[in-house]
């Protein structure tokens, strides 16, 4: 009988432990409208994320482990609170690209916020936040804090922490038409479920890597965007990544290019981006021009065209050629690749 | 419990130690062979997807500047094979055969950093689910010898048949099973670990001096129908990449080498005829990232 009763006691105890230490929280209020204005095409402007978590137990040491992930998405100049909300601003934008909104470019955003003195700070009052919505020619703009930010390491146990604050602001109202609040609590080790000698010792170290709380924080965005969306994120990026429908060879050559020659492409896309083509490895990011624009109720679509005049030095044989397009030029901006079936050959000195 | 139970019991959590201690990456290294100071980290072969391994030679390259060595900017590397005719297409690059001693020349490198079998794998069934990045990596000097290797697999294992007591992780962790995001977290993981096994280089970095642009000369030649060909020449090091800007009209324009004299490079353009610019300025850079320039009015 006392063995019965210290059973049930340890199983109270391990559901307690349990739910103490993997656990999501979350909450979100929306207004009736916002699923209307959803359907029609929402255009949202999202500010980098403000670092309210505790400095108590707050994470100075975690961006280490994943600083080589920084290091592609950028903002290393930026100090650690700063570079922390730059990085869930940008997985934010990442997963609103997979939402039914239409997210602005964030470098165009950002960009114009600084050239009208409207830079984005710690606190700012509603009423200003839809005027900077305007500015930017958002319908609404999203607001974020990040509210946890937090691990521990208990032996047996680990436990990371990420909690976010959403608020979207219209534009034409200053209504705030949505806001979500999302905790997630993660422990590895003695709640991880029946472990053996060796996990029982490495999980709760397992669950302290840098890649963890990424991971926990990628995916607590994810639901905080999803929540915004009002259901499940698209598998694919949205309409609003920029996109080439064509790219070619603007005139038909026969055998190598010879010095002097030019090579000339041609893309067909989304206006106003910064496109540039690829000769394999040998000559990149040759710059195209936007040559001519065609508005129809299918969307607006540009035509670029570039060359490259080959020099003396260029000898090389099949030559994939591929475009990219993104939106400024900015080295932050994510540029996709689109690929012409064909190779081009250099053949260097003149006959 | 008698003396050999003791022991038996002292034995297991004497072994449980070190699988948790060992747990990780193998890598092979090779102490006799001296440390290289600079490193030129080649594409990576396999049939995981072509950004995929673009990614994660980025992040090797980033990781292991961290580690001590001095590493060319992969674009540049990229630019020099291909003028060499080592790389044609980044994409399908095979570094079986290749010349590795020359390619270590031409890059001006001690070493340089092949991979080999890049591959990405992964299924959800729900119940059970698998998301790996796994290759072979090998740091090889100049002369043949190889300093480091190492072949190693990242993986996300889960399903709900595994995770016991962690629902919530394993609903999240479906949410981004194979999603671009995980991927690009698995090829973080995996370079984490591989580099950590790399032995770290004590030596302080030597200072380089920017590159200096000089002599910028533009011509301008009849073009085509309503054009005029613009041609720009400048000096600067050898084995930089230039690049020149029309001011407002283009940026980017890259330059070559003559064939002569490699520290004198020329580009050229077609305008539209009677176009006003500004200035014409050219801009170097050089393998580790470092930028000159210089301009002239037109």
């Amino acid at each position: 009988m006392i063995a019965f009763h210290v059973r049930r006691l340890a199983l109270a105890l391990l559901g307690l432990l349990l739910g103490a230490c993997t656990s999501v929280d979350a909450r979100h209020h929306a207004a009736p409208e916002l699923a209307r204005l959803r359907s029609v095409g929402y255009r949202i402007a999202v500010l980098p994320f403000v670092v309210n978590a505790p400095e108590d137990g707050f994470l100075s040491d975690s961006l280490t482990p994943v600083g080589e992930l920084l290091a592609l998405e950028a903002h290393r100049e930026l100090p650690l609170r700063e570079r922390l909300g730059m990085l869930v601003h940008d997985d934010a934008v990442a997963w609103l690209q997979h939402s039914e909104f239409e997210v602005l470019e964030p470098w165009h955003v950002l960009t114009l916020l600084h050239h009208t003195g409207n830079q984005p700070k710690a606190s700012v009052p509603r009423a200003q936040l839809a005027a900077m919505a305007r500015t930017v020619g958002a319908d609404g703009i999203l607001v974020g804090e990040i509210r946890r930010w937090n691990r521990g390491y208990y032996l047996l146990q680990s436990v990371v922490e990420v909690g976010i604050h959403l608020e979207l602001v219209d534009a034409d109202t200053g209504k705030v038409l949505f806001t979500g609040d999302r905790l997630e609590t993660v422990g590895s080790g003695l709640t991880g479920g029946p472990t053996g000698y060796v996990s029982a010792a490495t999980e709760p170290i397992t669950g302290l890597r840098g890649s963890t709380l990424r991971s926990l924080t990628r995916s607590v965005t994810r639901h905080a965007i999803a929540d915004l969306n009002g259901g499940e994120l698209g598998a694919e990026a949205g309409t609003t990544s920029p996109r080439l429908a064509l790219v070619a060879l603007a005139k038909e050559h026969d055998g190598p290019f010879r010095v002097g020659e030019r090579i000339d492409v041609i893309a067909v896309g989304t206006p106003d981006c910064d496109v540039r083509f690829d000769l394999g490895a040998l000559r990149t990011a040759v710059p195209m021009r936007q040559t001519a624009r065609e508005d129809d109720p299918r969307g607006a679509r540009a035509t670029y065209l570039g060359h490259y005049i080959v020099q003396a030095n260029d000898r090389a044989e099949d030559l994939p050629l591929s475009c990219t397009i993104q939106r400024g030029a900015a080295r932050r901006m994510v540029a996709a690749r689109y690929r012409y079936e064909g190779t081009v050959s250099l053949g260097a000195r003149a006959e | 419990m008698n003396g050999r139970d003791t022991l038996r019991a002292a034995g297991m959590l004497a072994m449980a130690t070190l699988l948790a201690a060992c747990g990780g990456v193998s890598a092979r290294v090779q102490r006799d062979v001296p440390q290289p100071e600079r490193v030129a980290v080649l594409p990576l072969a396999g049939p995981a997807p072509a950004c995929l391994r673009e990614a994660t030679r980025q992040l090797i390259h980033s990781r292991i500047r961290t580690r001590g060595y001095e590493a060319p900017e992969t674009a540049w590397i990229d630019r020099v094979l291909s003028e060499r005719g080592w790389l044609q297409d980044p994409a399908t690059f095979r570094p079986e055969g290749m010349p590795l001693a020359e390619m270590a020349k031409a890059l001006d490198v001690d070493a340089v950093v092949v991979g080999s079998s890049f591959d990405e794998s992964r299924f959800n069934v729900l119940v059970l689910r698998r998301h790996a990045v796994s290759g072979d990596l090998a740091l090889r000097l100049a002369d043949g010898r190889e300093m480091w290797s190492t072949s190693h697999s990242t993986g996300a294992l889960g399903g709900f048949l595994l995770t016991s007591g962690q629902v919530f992780t394993e609903l999240r962790a479906q949410g981004e099973h194979g999603s671009p995001m995980a991927s690009l977290a698995l090829v973080d993981e995996f370079t984490a670990d591989v580099l950590e096994t790399l032995p770290r280089r004590e030596s302080p970095r030597v200072d380089r001096a920017q590159p200096v642009v000089r002599g910028v000369v533009a011509r301008r030649l009849p073009g085509r129908d309503g054009e005029q060909r613009i041609v720009v020449e400048a000096e600067a090091s050898a084995g930089a990449s230039l690049r020149f800007q029309l001011d407002p009209y283009v940026a980017g324009v890259p330059m070559v080498a003559s064939n002569g004299d490699p520290q004198r490079y020329i580009g050229a353009l077609d305008v539209p005829k009677g176009l006003q610019l500004k200035r014409i300025a050219v801009q170097a850079r050089d393998a580790y990232g470092r930028e000159g320039a210089a301009e002239v009015r037109p």
